[in-house]
């Protein structure tokens, strides 16, 4: 039964998928440490950039531009720009009229959006599940035969791309002013704004480059599935958040690792146990963490002296 | 109940940097500040005294609209920011050392220094700052949290030097710390005042404070009862025995 091939490819597989989730989880967890509210709208803008994916190739195409790797730099770009802009907008619609109200109140808010997302593509771009074709041909591959271990370009692209936009994350968030102020009004947004951060410029940014991340994890899994339909981003948005909360909600470094964390646990659980069920499994880890660790697994806690 | 005229002094300062004007502020039903007037001119060390819950602190955040003012208005110099959004009250010079230190723990000291600056870090100032307090340069990369409450009290008033502000405003900065240390911050208090820098101290400890500030204001259930001159104010029957002891 036991493979190490078989485990090689899961692993892999775990940690591509993995990379997916954590670029998503991001946006929750930062949302999250900020205004203390979960976006339920997230989900739909990752799939937003599906669509947005889609739309800018053809574009391209129809411009003539055929060098495959232009065009994908380009589609990022533009993915990262436009569902950069609806991540803003949910903020601004969603969430900054009911600052300081009620705390279920931006929650409900933020599911409107997200099934007005989802109507708004079910109608413009219909209900059907739609594609792309595949752009980059081609794998590397260890052994041979039924011993193999592959990963496709495209795959291997996943993980660069995922590595390096969580890197300059990570260097935004630690090393800019920007990265600051949002650190300093996670840590207490009445102090940072009488210092002299704008806090809604602030949570505007956050809400932006959480979307922008999500945009990244879009075109990587459209490049890689090559199909995207309107509803895609329910599960994975829940897969994400899942994510979020097993890193502990509110660490950068905890939603990254948690999402690596949970594909790799996804993708062991189908290789070795069953496929079917490797949702349950998933949303079980869900369950289990917040019962018994709720802060999550790299959630610190609070040693602070007052 | 001594009333010392505060008006004719009022006519005679040129430039009022801080005027707080008929302030009220309310906690949902409850009324915090009742038509609270008082004014800091540019140079002077101002003090307000009085006792836990007197709405100290309440007047001291509304000037950055936390909670918003009801009623009255607050002026920096001749500008008007009443309720303004409290982020541009900081480009103007303005900066509050709040009660409880309020420190970003998760930051390195040097961090929670540059949150104190509005525009690019000047180096000439952070060498101030750390000069000021050595102990704040040789802790600089530990984390804000871990340190004790008297060198959080000096990386709050570090933090807010790091703007070089006109206005400086202390809630508290007694609270909760050993005499020794509040011996120490206040010397350094002192200098700042020294350098020109206008200084506004919201203080429960009457005897430090009074001691510390050239006039007062005593505030009672969110009432003005008291203002004067320090020296006034310290051999004021009514403050002696409900503050000094």
């Amino acid at each position: 039964m036991f493979d190490i091939y078989v485990l090689g490819q899961q692993v892999l597989n775990g940690v591509i998928l993995g990379s997916i989730y954590g670029l998503i989880a991001v946006g929750y967890t930062m949302v999250y440490g900020i205004v203390g509210m979960i976006n339920f709208a997230h989900g739909d803008i990752y799939m937003i950039s599906a669509y947005v994916t889609a739309v800018a190739l053809a574009v391209l195409m129809a411009f003539g531009i055929d060098s495959v790797y232009l065009a994908l730099l380009l589609t990022m770009v533009m993915a990262v720009i436009i569902t950069g802009l609806y991540g803003w907008a949910v903020e601004r619609i969603a969430y900054r009229p009911l600052r300081g109200s009620h705390r279920l109140a931006p929650l409900i808010s933020a599911i409107g959006v997200s099934l007005v997302l989802q109507n708004y593509v079910q109608i413009g771009q219909g209900a059907r599940t739609q594609g792309i074709p595949t752009l980059i041909e081609g794998s590397l591959s260890i052994g041979q035969g039924d011993s193999i271990i592959q990963i496709s370009y495209t795959q291997l692209l996943i993980i660069l791309v995922a590595v390096a936009s969580m890197c300059l994350l990570t260097l935004v968030i630690t090393r800019t002013s920007l990265g600051r102020d949002c650190r300093a009004t996670q840590q207490d947004m009445v102090m940072a704004s009488i210092l002299g951060v704008n806090i809604n410029r602030t949570i505007a940014w956050v809400f932006t480059i959480g979307a922008m991340m999500a945009a990244i994890a879009g075109v990587l899994v459209t490049l890689n599935y090559g199909t995207f339909d309107f509803y895609i981003g329910f599960v994975t948005g829940i897969k994400a958040f899942t994510a979020a909360v097993l890193g502990g909600i509110g660490s950068l470094p905890g939603a990254m690792l948690g999402g690596v964390l949970l594909g790799l646990s996804e993708s062991l659980f189908s290789g070795f146990i069953n496929t079917d069920y490797k949702d349950v499994f998933a949303f079980a880890i869900l369950v289990l963490m917040l019962i018994f660790r709720p802060s999550g697994l790299f959630g610190k806690p609070e040693v602070d002296k007052v | 109940m001594v009333q010392t005229t505060t008006k004719n002094m009022l006519a005679t300062m040129p430039s009022k940097l801080l005027n707080i004007v008929n302030a009220c502020a309310y906690y949902g039903q409850i009324q915090a500040l009742h038509d609270v007037s008082l004014y800091v001119s540019a140079g002077e060390v101002v003090t307000l005294i009085g006792a836990n819950g007197a709405g100290k602190s309440t007047l001291m955040m509304a000037i950055f609209g936390y909670p918003h003012l009801r009623s009255g208005q607050v002026f920096i110099g001749d500008v008007e920011v009443t309720n303004l959004a409290a982020h541009k009250l900081a480009t103007m010079g303005v900066t509050l050392v709040p009660e409880g230190r309020r420190i970003f723990p998760q930051m390195t000291v040097y961090e929670n220094l540059l949150t104190g600056t509005t525009t690019q870090l000047d180096v000439a100032t952070l060498a101030r700052v750390y000069d000021t307090f050595p102990v704040l340069a040789s802790r600089k990369h530990q984390r804000a949290g871990t340190l004790s409450g008297g060198e959080q009290q000096m990386l709050a008033i570090g933090r807010g030097l790091m703007s070089n502000p006109r206005l400086l405003l202390l809630d508290e900065p007694s609270l909760g710390l050993a005499p020794l240390v509040i011996k120490q911050i206040f010397a350094v208090l002192a200098k700042i005042a020294a350098a020109g820098t206008t200084i506004f101290l919201v203080e429960q400890n009457a005897s430090v404070a009074l001691k510390f500030a050239q006039r007062g204001y005593v505030l009672v259930n969110g009432k003005i009862e008291l203002a004067g001159d320090c020296d006034t104010l310290m051999h004021d029957d009514t403050v002696r025995q409900a503050y000094l002891g």
